[in-house]
């Protein structure tokens, strides 16, 4: 389904937005457009994509804005080694092309190319399979430095319709179940087996990251979901031989005693519990499950007890930036939105809880999917406002940075900062 | 666009016998100077600076090189010359078949290091920085700099 998506009025151009941050890089201010108005591969671009040497979309955990689940590139890598995670956008929602141009691929603009991209390089695992016959790509996918594993593809959030309106975890997962055989719950061994398999490339990974829908069972809300990655991490620990092993966990907000038999029997070294959207009353409309579960104040208290746990500066949170501003419920102006989001992330970084945002990419499949996300003057400032909250309250953001996640243009410029301890 | 380099300074750079100087600045300003003997040309002409560390300074600056368009510079000395290369940090390797080839060296010469990035730095100009030569051209460019005790009859 392809929808055609209306821009708010006149908005600052990407140059007129560089000329008014010059403390930005141009490169991440093109990044941060290229993640809000998505790619379009032309066909020479997608010529180029060697099966042999590229990744292609792997485990699908979330859809694409042209709806289609199709082998395409995973996503685009810069020249200053970040990475770009994007998704293929209908030409008519005006997105960046990616086409091959004098011999390269290139990010091009009405027929000018900007900047050169690449491909993400396939990992050697991913050409293998499990003993129980699972492409060991379904099992755990890869970032140019990442591991993922997505153990759980359901949200319990969605049985009772109470999904985050952004989302289309479920939808995908009922296409990634039908169109290409990945199983809704992966089997502990499988995951053993990949990471295993996966650290044997020299040099290629620096973390593993963790994710899944809320599972609200168990005899405390939520004890099953975490019974569940403690088995997962346990499985991914064995290949370790370190008892802790960088990792990030971003889960639901879990409450003290769940967070410290994380802490205590896994290896896990970070964790994320993401509030989506920095107010209590947003939150309420765009996040009815995590509200009737958990709730706004709850989720923010358990995120500061979760640094007590893992440690000032290895726990965070994430916002789908954009979505604040969705209609009817949103900021009707975006410096209302910004100045209200900075400083609600400013009262968890003081007690040292960061937040790293993405900018939203609406899909068709959720239910805000017809809607706009916001201007790039407002992500710019956005990801200064937040690196800035970093600096001043000297909270490192190493566990999600360029290398271990790639999507959040704020902790990218912490590659320019010295250690924050 | 690369400069190219005199051959004189290709076969310099191609000798770990050389003393290669990194020089970079920082987003405040502050310089800083590495001293890394395994600093090379690739075959497209752009040096290759292996940055073992993610958090160190050079790794920082040369970030803010590539995002700022901020020179650096390469001081090369060898069997009595020198030579300066200006530069932009060009593009960071952290994946793929160039950085594990990288990689995979490094670990095998020294099995405790690691590798955070293998760094393509553009020369934009080159000038060789030989004291006769430096001697040479400020005698030629700017005759008043010279003591006159070096100008009289002896």
């Amino acid at each position: 389904m392809a929808v055609v998506i209306q821009r708010r009025g006149p908005e600052l151009s990407r140059d007129e937005v560089c000329a008014k941050h010059p403390d930005v890089p141009r490169l991440l201010v093109l990044k941060t457009d290229v993640q809000r108005r998505g790619v379009f591969y032309t066909d020479a671009a997608l010529a180029q994509l060697d099966l042999e040497r590229h990744q292609v979309t792997g485990t699908h955990i979330f859809g694409t804005r042209d709806g289609r689940v199709a082998a395409r590139p995973e996503s685009l890598l810069l020249r200053d080694g970040s990475s770009i995670i994007t998704t293929p956008t209908p030409l008519e929602q005006d997105p960046y092309v990616v086409d091959h141009v004098d011999g390269r691929l290139a990010l091009v603009e009405r027929g000018t190319a900007l900047e050169e991209v690449e491909y993400w390089p396939r990992p050697d695992y991913y050409a293998k399979t499990t003993r129980s016959g699972l492409p060991m790509r379904f099992a755990v996918s890869a970032r140019p430095q990442r591991l993922n594993v997505f153990p759980y593809r359901h949200c319990h959030f969605w049985n009772d319709d109470e999904g985050c309106l952004f989302c289309d975890i479920v939808p995908q997962l009922r296409r990634g179940k039908t169109d290409l055989g990945i199983p809704a719950r992966l089997d502990p061994e499988d995951v053993r087996e990949s990471v295993a398999e996966a650290l044997k490339e020299p040099g290629r990974f620096v973390g593993i990251c963790l994710t899944a829908g809320s599972n609200t069972r168990g005899k405390a809300a939520f004890d099953e979901e975490v019974d569940y990655y403690v088995e997962i991490l346990r499985a991914i620990g064995a290949s370790f031989a370190t008892p802790r092993f960088p990792s990030q966990l971003i889960g639901t907000a879990f409450s003290e005693a769940q967070l410290e038999r994380l802490h205590r029997e896994t290896g896990l070294m970070s964790y994320t519990a993401d509030v989506e959207v920095l107010d209590e009353r947003l939150f309420g409309w765009i996040c009815p499950g995590k509200a009737r579960w958990v709730g706004y104040r709850e989720w923010k208290r358990r995120l500061v007890a979760a640094a007590g746990i893992f440690g000032r500066g290895r726990v965070n949170t994430g916002i789908v930036a954009g979505v604040e501003l969705a209609r009817p419920e949103g900021f009707a102006r975006e410096d209302d939105a910004l100045d209200a989001v900075l400083s609600e992330a400013d009262g968890l970084a003081e007690q040292g809880v960061s937040t790293v945002f993405i900018v939203w990419s609406p899909r068709p499949a959720s239910a805000l999917g017809d809607q706009r996300n916001a201007s790039l003057d407002y992500y710019i400032r956005l990801a200064k406002g937040l690196h800035a909250l970093r600096v001043e309250h000297r909270l490192p953001i190493d566990f999600d940075d360029y290398r271990h996640c790639g999507n959040h243009p704020d902790s990218d410029l912490s590659r320019l900062l010295g250690a924050l301890t | 666009m690369t400069t190219p380099l005199p051959d004189d300074l290709k076969t310099l750079l191609s000798s770990p016998d050389t003393l290669k100087v990194l020089a970079t600045v920082g987003p405040d300003g502050e310089p800083h100077a590495v001293l890394d003997p395994s600093i090379h040309l690739d075959a497209g002409g752009r040096l290759v600076y292996l940055e073992l560390l993610e958090s160190s300074r050079t790794q920082r600056d040369l970030v803010a090189s590539l995002w700022f368009d901020r020179p650096v510079t390469l001081m090369v000395t060898g069997r009595g010359r020198t030579w300066r290369i200006a530069a932009r940090a060009w593009k960071a390797h952290v994946a793929g078949p160039l950085f594990r080839r990288h990689y995979e060296r490094i670990r095998a010469e020294r099995p405790a290091a690691d590798l955070a990035a293998v760094w393509l730095i553009e020369p934009v100009a080159v000038t060789e920085e030989t004291d006769a030569v430096r001697r040479a051209r400020q005698e030629a460019e700017r005759p008043f700099f010279i003591h006159l005790d070096r100008l009289a009859r002896t």
